[in-house]
């Protein structure tokens, strides 16, 4: 089997992958294309935030990349099920001591420009990324590589300064897109890339166009022959654009108007767990909270099937620990900590506060859904004593305030997952930036270090189910919900896959006659 | 033109007011761009490119200073000048705000006038009901009430977005038509009310009464000698409302999808950009204090023993 056939074979499989999986919760399926799926045609996308440019080594902002998998490839890249496929690189090696990366790349992979795209690209673009001039905010994730060789124009290497494993999906994510040296100082106002899209323009706060790139290296893909990115902020606006036929997805649909979008005729909704959880951060060095029974009944006394249904209309799952269940590595902690009252009035007499306390819940606007999580929250911390007191912080304020500066008690707050365990669960790590919650505890800070270089996939699972548990058992914050991901389609609008990055990945979107 | 220092010092005084209060308030710009993940290095870096780590003093001053030379700086988030970004968005919300202010004098003046005329009638009550509702109802919530009707149920409009004059004036107009109403309405409601207040008061005057004695016609006393004195209280709000409708664009350009000057300062203000929103105030405060100058300088052509120059306690 040739290299394109085994991609293309990759890309049939994760279609049919995206097929299995979206008959989980969610009340339609996601279908695949068929022997019927048509070209042509166009699509608009409301999105909720305007790009915050387009080169994808100079942002961290979501916005771009839900746009830019569309313009550029990576080396590899993620499908439905968080396993890594070929994308540029057709398959790759790595040596013993898991030091030296050797990438075999596609020869038939065009720019938009119409260059060919050479293992020198490559080479540049992680330049590009490592360069201090280019300020890339990702440049760090890429920091262990010392070096980078083309052997010939399809064959590159990278040398670690220590083995990594998360090394391999680090480089499925938007930001280490290739990038043609050539157009690197336009990329922000005019993108360049080989993706299975092209640049047509960008009207700030408007809208993103892009149009079908006929040299894309799959030539079956993408169907679509024209799609637009339009800027519509507000949520109920964002809706009614979907309702009127104005726009034919809403990528995001908050989980209070599922129940009336489904009954709208013409329209879809599907629905997948998000890559992410929702949690009640404890700040573990503020008294009463430096008490593992004040936070351990905490974990008793709040309900999360409650909170799913009151703050999320139901639309998610519950969890134990700093894992979602779309994890290949997670845990089910669920039962831990069971509601019971009784068991957090104990606790918290135990700990000398058998009246409970007065504290404070920080909420970041404009984040609605972690603003009602903590409403609901210190409605039922009430029922065990504790008086919670809630304070709503703008978001500016609220990252130097609570989140950087660990001025807070309890706050609600989200963390999107990221493909590799590592990068989601050190932020507990002591010394880390990251680590908001205050939590220190040297046997997690060896684990953490030791599962980052290990190459062992089995000693990897171990070492991450114990880091889950650790957490769990010390009750380092509420661990509340994995929240699921709603799209909103128009009924003729087939294909449209969730990732477990946050990318709209449009080569597989089709619309039926 | 004795006006003008006075006018650069305002300007000068918001300039300062706002460079302080955006440093008072707590985020950092350079947290902002690079995301909770980034390093300190990469953010003491970024601080320095900014220039966010120089004294706040001369910050301010090497603002100024380029702003006295008609640099109004480049945008932290945008990378691009701040001049470029308010000219592209200011057609936006000039059509907005001037159409608004179109409609709202256009509907106002009539309704005031006969609700005036015909006071204690059924039409009088109307233009009561419909000025006090103007004031009570959120143009925001209009604005999807609007959406509601206009884009949902009856499909006459497009439930949002812009498209330039240039490109196709008639959908320019069908863009901007639920926008000017939720905008112009809650004006037109306020003026209305101001337009018969100052019409009765006008009416009940002596040189009224001569004017019907000396057998002048019903409409000759309005228009001639009430509307005219009536209208100068009018002048006076509909100035001080642009600074509203300004305001309001901003919730309004959020709900229609409109990329205005509104959009912008959200952004801004979001995104700590601080030299865009220097660069903005400034701009809107300019607009703003040159509106009202305009205004005063109207008033003397409606009533000309006002006089400017020679009266400046008025």
């Amino acid at each position: 089997m040739n290299a394109r056939n085994a991609l293309h074979l990759a890309l049939l499989m994760l279609i049919l992958a995206g097929l299995i999986t979206a008959c989980g919760p969610g009340p339609e399926p996601v279908e695949g294309p068929t022997a019927s799926t048509t070209r042509g045609g166009s699509l608009i996308v409301a999105v909720a935030a305007d790009v915050d440019g387009l080169d994808p080594h100079k942002t961290v902002a979501a916005a771009t990349f839900q746009i830019t998998r569309n313009l550029y490839d990576t080396l590899v890249q993620v499908d439905p099920q968080s396993h890594i496929q070929p994308d540029l690189a057709t398959s790759w090696e790595t040596s013993d001591d898991g030091l030296k990366w050797t990438f075999h790349l596609r020869d038939d992979v065009s720019f938009h420009n119409g260059r060919t795209m050479t293992a020198s690209d490559v080479k540049y673009s992680f330049e590009r990324i490592l360069d201090p001039d280019t300020a890339s905010p990702r440049a760090k994730d890429y920091q262990i590589i010392s070096a980078i060789e083309t052997r010939d124009d399809h064959t590159v290497i990278f040398t670690l300064s220590e083995p990594q494993a998360a090394f391999l999906s680090n480089l499925a994510y938007g930001w280490a897109a290739i990038v043609p040296q050539e157009a690197a100082d336009t990329l922000r106002d005019h993108p360049v890339g080989s993706g299975p899209f092209e640049f047509v323009e960008w009207v700030p706060d408007s809208h993103v166009k892009l149009r079908r790139f006929d040299k894309y290296f799959l030539p079956e893909v993408p169907y679509l022959d024209e799609v637009t990115f339009r800027v519509i902020t507000d949520p109920p606006a964002r809706l009614i654009s979907l309702k009127t036929g104005e726009v034919d997805v809403v990528p995001e649909v908050p989980a209070q108007e599922i129940a009336s979008l489904q009954e709208e005729p013409g329209i879809k909704v599907i629905q997948q767990p998000f890559n992410g959880i929702q949690l009640l951060a404890i700040n573990n060095t503020r008294p009463p909270f430096d008490d593992l029974r004040v936070r351990q009944a905490l974990n008793h006394a709040v309900d999360k099937q409650a909170v799913i249904e009151g703050a999320q209309w139901g639309t998610a799952v519950p969890i134990g620990s700093h894992m979602p269940p779309v994890s290949n590595f997670y845990v089910d902690l669920t039962d831990r900590y069971p509601y019971d009252l009784n068991k957090a009035k104990e606790l918290l007499a135990e700990a000398g506060y058998p009246d409970g306390f007065e504290t404070t819940i920080a909420l970041p606007q404009p984040y609605d859904f972690h603003i009602r999580n903590g409403e609901v929250i210190a409605d039922q911390l009430a029922k065990v004593g504790i008086k919670a007191k809630l304070e709503t912080i703008e978001w500016a304020t609220y990252l130097e305030q609570v989140y950087f500066g660990r001025d807070y008690a309890l706050t609600t707050l989200g963390h999107t997952g990221r493909l590799d365990p590592d990068p989601f669960l050190n932020r507990y790590v002591s010394e880390r930036t990251e680590d908001y919650m205050n939590y220190a505890n040297p046997h997690y800070d060896e684990l953490a270090k030791e599962g980052a270089v290990s190459t062992d996939p089995a000693r990897r699972q171990e070492i991450y189910a114990e880091m889950q548990r650790m957490l769990a058992d010390d009750a380092v914050a509420v661990y509340l919900l994995a929240p699921l991901s709603s799209v909103g389609l128009r009924e003729e609008v087939q294909g449209w896959q969730l990732f477990p990055v946050d990318i709209y990945d449009l080569r597989t979107v089709w619309i039926r006659d | 033109m004795r006006r003008v220092p006075s006018l650069v010092l305002t300007l000068f005084l918001i300039s300062l007011v706002t460079f302080v209060v955006v440093q008072v308030a707590p985020g950092d710009p350079a947290q902002l761009i690079l995301g909770t993940e980034a390093p300190p290095e990469a953010l003491a870096d970024l601080r320095a490119q900014l220039g966010l780590d120089r004294p706040l003093p001369l910050q301010y001053l090497s603002w100024l200073s380029r702003v006295l030379r008609g640099d109004l700086g480049v945008s932290l988030r945008h990378g691009r000048p701040v001049a470029a970004l308010i000219a592209e968005r200011l057609p936006v919300t000039l059509s907005l705000a001037t159409m608004s202010l179109a409609l709202a004098v256009l509907l106002a003046l009539p309704l005031g006038v006969l609700a005036a005329v015909r006071q204690h009638s059924a039409l009088d009550y109307g233009v009561l009901v419909f000025a006090q509702a103007g004031l009570a109802l959120p143009s925001f919530w209009m604005g999807i009430l609007l959406i509601l009707l206009f884009a949902l149920s009856w499909q006459w409009l497009p439930s949002g977005g812009y498209v330039p004059w240039g490109e196709n004036p008639l959908d320019a107009l069908r863009s901007l038509a639920m926008p000017v109403l939720a905008l112009g309405l809650p004006v037109a409601g306020v003026l209305a009310r101001l337009v018969r207040a100052s019409m009765l008061e006008e009416l009940s005057r002596d040189h009224i009464r001569t004017a019907r004695a000396k057998g002048l016609s019903e409409p000759q006393i309005i228009v001639r000698h009430v509307l005219r004195n009536a209208l100068i209280p009018t002048v006076t709000l509909l100035g001080l409302q642009l600074g509203f409708l300004l305001g309001g664009s901003i919730v309004i350009e959020q709900v229609f999808a409109l990329p205005g000057l509104g959009r912008l300062v959200l952004f801004a203000i979001n995104n700590r950009d601080l030299p865009l929103i220097q660069g903005l105030v400034l701009f809107i405060a300019a607009l703003v204090v040159t509106i009202n100058f305009l205004v005063d300088m109207a008033y003397t052509w409606l009533d000309p023993r006002i006089s400017l120059e020679n009266n400046h306690g008025r």
